[in-house]
């Protein structure tokens, strides 16, 4: 047990509490206090920071997903695609070799946003033309499709990929910070405003739209939701927030390759689907509680490996048993543990069985 | 309160074709909607009542003839501008959105349909009105998927009426209903009328039929067959000897014309 254990439970815990269904504002908005507090000041006692960067690029890449899988109901398959595109355009921004922009972090991320927004812009108008395993086979396909381009495309290093600058100490207005903290507290910053995103989508109209076409597109039209806007721009937020993701990714590792071990590795185009399944596909906190709760449990693993070879050899297939587990038991994720909707535990899993038995 | 129907046409539907492939579901339907109506549809099981409510409200397209809302042609219009228009409709399987609550369905119809579309906090109040209105007053914060079979129809409903449409079309939205509960449904439909809203009407319960509407259009096999005041729609021989049979047809005719 080490400190950044004790991090990843207290986040999961107070991240429930404050995704409990209750109409007191106050009970939500205190465990949310404590949580943000905690993270603030993660830095001051955790014993290495650098584990905890890539869960926000975890809680992003899970953010990105929720919008238009958990929201609109269309699960992307295909998430890598702008997590690289997003990834690419940050190191072409910040790379200060020949042929590269060598221009400031902000203006990276900036770019990267941009440019994976309109990337899925394009991509996106044919597509969203599909539904169901059409839309997720396509998907699928087009993150595929994408790497291959990227990995041909001279200018943006063919197969070397791009290198970018070793961040060490940064100075950021008047604070003189060590390069983990750096990374630490810019990913809680890009967490934090995607989190806020999905509390005012949530709220909004736009975002009742995007859960209507989940739940019934065609009396979604019928009652008035443009619902070819609205899902082409349910798939743009979120390649913007996945480009960001991997726009970070590309600023903590140094730079891009475009190989199957880069930033189009299968991880990063798995981890947008398991942290909201785990955490909960369409709530504002499911993603935040997925990463920690997930990350959390490998991190455990990982710790343990050293000590224990069981858990060494037996760890892939402890986190898949886990995987499985919640999706029998908790089919809308860990928030509902702390909310009523829907079925959950033995029940589920009997109906499962019973409806599936052929 | 008295309704209120007007010589403006405010649903003219003409001639309307729509085949699947080789088959036809619609050979040239034509109707006159006035303003202020209930206007019944019935017809045999396929004789293409829902396609014909599907092109009106834009889920399909006609293969050719066109719809004509409030004046405007229609036809092959995307569903959502015309619902924004004021034309509202229910689907014969309702099918609400299950993970939201029986409020946030209602407030669906008041943001995004009908000619005043609302922010989504007005869209609350006005769905909670609504709801009141169709009696599922206590249900507003459960979860739609929670509700059995008939109060998804009243949220059917609901969610049609949250838009203010000018036009509503009820696919058998009252199928299936017990006694009482039929007599409640028809007095909810004639209160939505009294408020000035065109309702066209699929019915195959007949007693709705005839002691609802003004008018009767039948069809079969993709055509019209008849169309009139209900009671001498009921005593047409092509409609007895396509739809009603003998039995029922002396039932309700004597009972429309009491």
């Amino acid at each position: 047990m080490n400190a950044n254990t004790v991090i990843f439970a207290v986040v999961v815990g107070l991240g429930l509490l404050t995704a409990r269904r209750t109409p007191a504002t106050w009970q939500r908005a205190l465990p949310l206090g404590f949580m943000a507090g905690v993270l603030l000041l993660a830095p001051t006692f955790s014993d290495n920071l650098s584990v905890l960067t890539p869960v926000f690029i975890g809680a992003l890449l899970g953010m990105g997903w929720n919008i238009i899988g958990g929201y609109a109901g269309y699960g992307s398959f295909g998430q890598v695609a702008f997590f690289g595109i997003g990834a690419y355009a940050m190191a072409a921004s910040i790379a200060t070799t020949e042929n590269f922009l060598a221009l400031p972090p902000v203006a990276g991320l900036l770019i990267a946003a941009v440019v994976s927004g309109v990337y899925a812009l394009l991509v996106g108008l044919p597509v969203l033309r599909l539904r169901g395993h059409y839309f997720a086979i396509t998907t699928l396909t087009l993150a595929i499709a994408t790497q291959q381009l990227v990995k041909n495309l001279d200018f943006l290093g063919g197969t070397s990929g791009i290198s970018t600058p070793i961040i060490r100490n940064q100075q950021v207005l008047f604070a003189e910070l060590d390069r983990d903290t750096y990374f630490y507290f810019l990913g809680f910053i890009l967490t934090a405003g995607a989190v806020f995103a999905t509390w005012w989508l949530s709220r909004s109209k736009f975002g009742y739209g995007l859960q209507a076409i989940r739940e019934n597109e065609d009396a979604a039209a019928s009652m008035g939701v443009d619902t070819t806007r609205y899902k082409l721009q349910a798939f743009v937020i979120a390649a913007i927030i996945t480009g960001v993701a991997g726009a970070l990714q590309a600023y903590l590792r140094s730079g891009v390759s475009p190989e199957d071990d880069g930033v189009f590795q299968i991880r990063f185009n798995l981890l947008p689907l398991i942290i909201p399944l785990i955490g909960g596909t369409g709530t504002v906190w499911g993603p935040l509680i997925g990463a920690f709760a997930f990350l959390g449990i490998e991190h455990v693993l990982t710790s343990a490996s050293g000590s224990s070879t069981f858990v060494q050899d037996w760890e892939r297939v402890i986190t898949g048993a886990i995987i499985v587990a919640v999706v029998l038991f908790l089919p809308r994720g860990l928030v509902q543990l702390v909310g009523s909707r829907g079925p959950r535990g033995w029940r589920v899993f009997a109906d499962n069985i019973r409806a599936t038995r052929v | 309160m008295t309704r209120l129907i007007s010589d403006e046409m405010v649903l003219e539907v003409t001639d309307v074709r729509r085949t699947f492939g080789g088959v036809i579901a619609l050979g040239g339907v034509s109707l006159q909607v006035p303003r202020g109506s209930i206007t019944g549809l019935i017809g045999p099981n396929g004789s293409g009542k829902t396609t014909l409510v599907n092109i009106i409200s834009g889920m399909l397209r006609p293969t050719s003839g066109t719809v004509r809302l409030k004046g405007h042609d229609i036809s092959g219009m995307p569903a959502h501008k015309i619902a924004r228009m004021g034309l509202a409709r229910t689907f014969q399987v309702v099918r609400p959105f299950a993970n939201m609550t029986v409020l946030e369905n209602v407030a669906v119809g008041a943001m995004f349909g009908g000619a005043n579309r609302r922010s989504a906090s007005e869209a609350m109040e006005v769905a909670g009105a609504v709801l009141q209105k169709v009696g599922l007053g206590a249900r507003a914060d459960a979860p739609a998927e929670e509700l059995p079979i008939m109060d998804r129809k009243r949220l059917e409903l609901a969610r049609a009426l949250a838009s203010k449409p000018e036009v509503l079309l009820l696919d058998e939205v009252l199928a299936g209903l017990r006694a009482g509960e039929l007599e409640e449904a028809i007095a909810l439909v004639r209160s939505v009328s009294e408020t000035g809203v065109t309702i066209v009407i699929i019915e195959h319960v007949l007693r709705v039929i005839v002691s609802l509407c003004d008018e009767v259009v039948v069809i079969n096999r993709g055509r019209k067959i008849a169309e009139g005041p209900p009671a001498a729609v009921m005593r047409n021989q092509a409609v007895i000897d396509a739809y009603l049979g003998h039995r029922a047809a002396t039932r309700h005719s004597g009972a429309a014309d009491a």
